[in-house]
């Protein structure tokens, strides 16, 4: 059986890239926002996952809590949350229950933060854009 | 009187004092004046009803009674702790607090003793004490205070009290320490001597330069030039201890001699060891903050900061006297003993038998003074020959508050070469209305010390005997020193325009020479153009600023060459030297440099310019040389020139990391456009690279990601000439694409991987590209986001930004008090757009609690984790104001003032905006959070 992983992210890039690459070996789904996040994980090999969501409509997003609903808010707050939504989402997989592996597509220049991600958000790697997709295709069959 | 009238009494008193503290409590000072009376008139001898009736008299206006009320409350109860405080705030504020200093003093100091061990009364009576001190400018022995106070246990409001205090110190120390002392007029003699001495330190002769500068600095020592030309032949001998108390002394009498800190802060640096760390930077912050252009500074500042040890305190020890007898020592004991036991009668006669003992021992002729007795002629005799003993008897008897016949021992003392005793006799002659005398001691004083230990409150003096004079530019000067460049321009009536005068015009186009507007400085200096100062400006900053701005102002700068600016001749070094004219731009150095002022800080440039250039020089005559011989001198002409061509265009522009760092104001288009190229380039289609050569992709894959929809390289270019044009509108041209240092072999790598895909190339030699991306261009990419400007929350320029925002606040405006979670708390957002965020939050806070009485205000930073992980650094300012501000109330704001302009800057250099409840007695904090600055490697 082909193992599915979810995608999310706020465009296709992601999908399409791994679609493209690694479509013979991996079946990937893409979710836009957490709704469509926990409704695709169930049974899912693993998770990966955009930093910066700025082209998902502010309902959709979730602040640290998980909690949506932020489309009154000021610019200001709504840039703050699909800045980092990838964490918030993962965070709120968490919470839900949501235990795959994850990969985070960031480049964070600060591995103190990297370190507090993967421990606070485990099992997670963070992966800077530097890395080959040799190696992220290496990471994903791990999860086979 | 029979005990049930007194209580009967004591309780209509009781009644009387709460109506009337009910009656001061609402304002209404007269009528709680009549109810204390009241009160008192039946209860006399009640302190705490005289002590009342104090307060109110004081409320009400009369001074003189107030203080006889207080003082008349201390002999009833001496441990009233309060009458002490009310004397104190009653004379911080009294117009005869200079003259009665000392003896304000040693009644604090004796309440201070009468509270004895009750740790309340003793922070409260300290405080009041350092309060009244930084009234009469003696910062140093206040500073003092509030630091003992801080390392106490302190309520919580006190604390505050304390902290505001020193704030308002800061404030003070730094106001007072910016005024220039006066360079004498010189004579012809004079100037023969310095120049003389300038020219034998060009040539290297330091021994007899400095042979010739000893005799002039003795005679006169505030003529500032000859201490700077001092300084520098001490330095060229290796003399660094002697050069740097030269300089400080030089420092002391021209704080604004940018050159001057520069000098100090680069022996500091470079000869110093830890303990001159903390003093090094300082001096180099002072340079920097007087001539933003001197980059090289803040590399030297890197150096320092590992070796900094802020513990350190160079004060010269204070002078201790020659031991009295061990008998003597004796005979006071146990005299003190007695004076403790209130019979100084019995006391009287020990004292006598220790000073037969010891005639020179000089805490028993003070505590006969205090006794009311006179010092023994023999003392006197003993100490004449003792100058700092002398002077220790005379201070310590002034500081009893009986000053009466001390001047001829401070003479002495001054004859016997005891520097602070010219600062006594300066207060002597300022009470006595001698105000060119005491000018004069206070100039001695300050120019024959390094550091002297009352420095601040001989500025003090100063300041009071001189006012305040034209206090448009003073605030200006401080705005600027404060990096607050839009205030100091509306301090001077900015900005420039026909029809201002010209020394208004040189004003604020210094203002933008500060802040880096070089393209607006000139153009204040064009407008002021042919003011001499103007010209001598205009030339300094075209002697710095970027090349494509000197077009404009060709014709001020050849007048000011014509006005013998050597500047203006390295301008047009600058300038002729970028149009390819080497023969002209060798004479432009060369005249730059006949007629530089030795220690022109230009002059390391214009030197390596006139290297290079004679080089150049001398090989155009080889060339023609050997081109004549070979017949064919027009071909090598041409030659030459195309090479000249190809590297002046190699070089034109700034790279990248260049442009940062003469414009910070950059680094937020840059950190967007890296983002961009690693999220857009990298991640989504360079990464697909490595597939390759592995097997495990398609060629036509790999190559749409690399090639569609545009070629990756087209995308790169892009992005460059978008950065481009952000610096431009900076004033910054940057070097063309391929010749900047990281994006220039980024684009070369793109270029060859395109080529390698588009001509269906061997994928094996794509694998050293794609490392080459990995491995070079990612990392060199995250090493110019390193690269950004980085400001640190510190004590000392938090300060700096409060005392800029309260001299332009009304008089009495309460200082906030200051709380930092850690020393060291930086972030990459460059100072002058911090600077401005804070001002206008502080603002903001002081607008909000204008109307209360009791207003509290505390500046805070600490770190935090978001709980996306990053480290943030917050920069709060909590206030006691009722109204909270709302998310939305901060977008309403109009974009050009006040906390709209914090939103906007805050969006810019991407930080976010803070909005908190706070504990009593705070209600809330309105502040900004940035992510923290990547810990920085110092440079070597």
């Amino acid at each position: 059986m082909t193992p599915r992983i979810v995608v999310c992210e706020d465009g296709t890039e992601y999908h399409d890239r791994f679609h493209r690459f690694f479509g013979a070996e991996f079946q990937f789904v893409r979710a836009g926002n957490l709704g469509e996040a926990l409704a695709c994980c169930a049974g899912s090999a693993g998770l990966i996952l955009d930093l910066d969501f700025s082209r998902t409509v502010p309902g959709k997003l979730v602040d640290e809590a998980g909690a949506a609903g932020v489309a009154n808010s000021p610019p200001d707050e709504i840039r703050r949350l699909a800045e980092v939504q990838g964490i918030f989402l993962l965070r709120a997989l968490r919470k839900g229950g949501i235990t795959v592996p994850a990969l985070l597509f960031a480049d964070l220049d600060d591995p103190e933060r990297v370190g507090f991600l993967e421990q606070t958000l485990a099992p997670l790697s963070v992966v800077p854009s530097s890395e080959s997709l040799t190696v992220v295709g290496g990471r994903l069959r791990a999860w086979r | 009187m029979s005990p049930t009238l007194l209580l009967l009494l004591l309780i209509a008193d009781v009644d009387l004092v709460a109506e009337a503290r009910t009656k001061l409590r609402q304002g209404q000072v007269a009528q709680a004046v009549t109810l204390l009376r009241q009160a008192l008139a039946k209860t006399p001898t009640s302190a705490a009803i005289t002590n009342d009736l104090g307060f109110a008299v004081a409320r009400s206006g009369d001074r003189r009674e107030a203080e006889a009320l207080y003082r008349r409350a201390m002999e009833l109860e001496p441990r009233r702790v309060y009458a002490y405080i009310n004397l104190a705030e009653l004379m911080s504020e009294h117009p005869d607090r200079w003259r009665r200093q000392e003896e304000v003093l040693a009644l604090l100091m004796r309440g201070l003793a009468a509270v004895g061990d009750d740790a309340r009364d003793r922070q409260a009576v300290t405080f009041h004490l350092a309060a009244f001190e930084r009234s009469v400018g003696r910062l140093g022995d206040a500073r003092a205070r509030v630091r003992g106070l801080l390392a106490d246990t302190l309520p919580a409001a006190l604390r505050q009290r304390v902290l505001d205090l020193g704030a308002a110190l800061t404030a003070d120390e730094r106001a007072l320490a910016f005024d220039d002392w006066p360079d004498p007029p010189l004579t012809d003699a004079d100037r023969g001597v310095l120049k003389k001495a300038a020219a034998l330190i060009d040539e290297g002769d330091f021994a007899r330069a400095l042979a010739i500068l000893d005799p002039l600095v003795g005679r006169r020592p505030t003529v500032s030039a000859a201490r700077s030309l001092r300084a520098r032949a001490l330095e060229g001998l290796g003399r660094h201890d002697q050069a740097i108390r030269e300089l400080t002394i030089l420092l002391q009498l021209k704080p604004s001699l940018a050159d001057g800190w520069r000098r100090l802060g680069t022996i500091l640096a470079v000869h110093g060891g830890s303990l001159e760390a903390e003093h090094a930077d300082f001096a180099l912050r002072r340079a920097l903050s007087l001539e933003p252009a001197w980059d090289d500074l803040r590399a030297l500042r890197d150096q320092v900061a590992k070796k900094r040890d802020p513990g350190g305190d160079r004060r010269r020890p204070a002078v201790t006297p020659s031991p009295p007898s061990a008998e003597a020592q004796q005979l006071l004991a146990e005299a003190r003993r007695l004076v403790e036991q209130e019979t100084p009668d019995l006391a009287r006669p020990l004292i006598e038998q220790a000073l037969a003992k010891s005639p020179g021992y000089i805490d028993a002729a003070v505590t006969v003074v205090a006794l009311g007795g006179r010092v023994p002629e023999s003392t006197v005799k003993a100490l004449w020959s003792d100058g700092p003993g002398l002077l220790r008897l005379a201070s310590e008897i002034l500081a009893l508050g009986r000053g009466a016949g001390m001047r001829p021992w401070i003479d002495r003392a001054i004859e016997l070469g005891v520097p602070e005793a010219s600062f006594f006799r300066a207060r002597l002659r300022a009470d006595d209305g001698d105000r060119t005398g005491a000018l004069a001691d206070l100039i001695f004083y300050v120019a024959n010390e390094a550091n002297p230990p009352r420095l601040d409150e001989a500025r003090a003096l100063r300041a009071r005997l001189l006012g305040r004079s034209d206090p448009d530019h003073r605030r200006a000067e401080l705005l600027i020193l404060d990096g607050k460049v839009e205030d100091a321009m509306r301090a001077l009536g900015g900005p420039c325009r026909a029809g201002l005068d010209a020394a208004a015009l040189v004003a604020i186009g210094r203002v933008y020479e500060f802040g880096g507007s070089w393209p607006e400085a000139l153009a204040c200096y064009r407008i002021a153009s042919p003011s001499a100062r103007a010209l001598e400006r205009l030339a300094l900053v075209a002697a710095r600023a970027p090349l494509p701005l000197l077009s404009s102002v060709e014709t001020e700068l050849r007048l000011a060459r014509r006005a013998r600016v050597p500047a203006a001749s390295w301008a047009f070094a600058r300038l002729n030297e970028e149009r390819g004219d080497r023969t002209m731009a060798l004479a432009d150095v060369q005249e730059f440099l006949a007629t530089a002022v030795s220690g022109d800080s230009l002059i390391p440039s214009a030197t390596a310019a006139r290297a290079r250039l004679d080089v150049w020089d001398r090989d155009q005559r080889a060339a023609g040389l050997r081109f004549k011989r070979l017949a064919s001198g027009l071909v090598g002409v041409g030659i030459l020139s195309l090479a000249a061509v190809v590297l002046l265009r190699r070089f034109r522009g700034s790279s990248l990391a260049t442009a940062i760092a003469l414009r910070p104001a950059l680094y937020p288009e840059l950190s967007r456009a890296i983002a961009e190229i690693r999220h857009d380039l990298f991640k989504h289609r360079l990464s697909a690279l490595g597939l390759l050569p592995a097997g495990a992709a398609r060629r036509e894959d790999v190559a749409q990601a690399i090639l569609a929809p545009e070629r990756i390289s087209q995308t790169l270019a892009a992005i460059y000439e978008r950065v481009g044009q952000a610096a431009a509108g900076l004033g910054t041209a940057l070097r063309r694409l391929d010749h900047e240092p990281v994006f220039g072999p980024l684009a070369r790598t793109l270029l060859q991987t395109e080529a390698l895909l588009a001509s269906d190339g061997p994928a094996e030699a794509l694998v050293p590209l794609e490392r080459r991306l990995r491995e070079v261009h990612a990392p060199a990419l995250t090493g110019l986001l390193g690269r950004g400007p980085r400001t640190t929350l510190d004590a000392e320029r938090l300060t700096r930004w409060t005392a800029a925002v309260l001299a332009e606040a009304a008089p009495g405006t309460p200082a906030p008090g200051l709380w930092l979670e850690e020393l060291d708390l930086a972030v990459t957002v460059e100072e002058p757009a911090l600077a401005t965020i804070f001002g206008n939050l502080l603002r903001n806070a002081l607008a909000s609690v204008a109307a209360q009485p009791e207003p509290h205000l505390l500046v805070r930073t600490e770190r935090e984790r978001d709980a996306a992980g990053r480290t943030m650094i917050c920069l709060l300012v909590a206030d006691s104001a009722p109204r909270r501000l709302t998310a939305a109330d901060f977008e309403a704001r109009p974009p050009d003032r006040g906390l709209g302009l914090v939103r906007d800057l805050v969006r810019r250099w991407g930080g976010q905006v803070v909005l908190r409840d706070q504990e009593a007695p705070f209600t809330k904090a309105i502040g900004v959070a940035f992510p923290a600055a990547p810990v920085r490697e110092a440079s070597s």
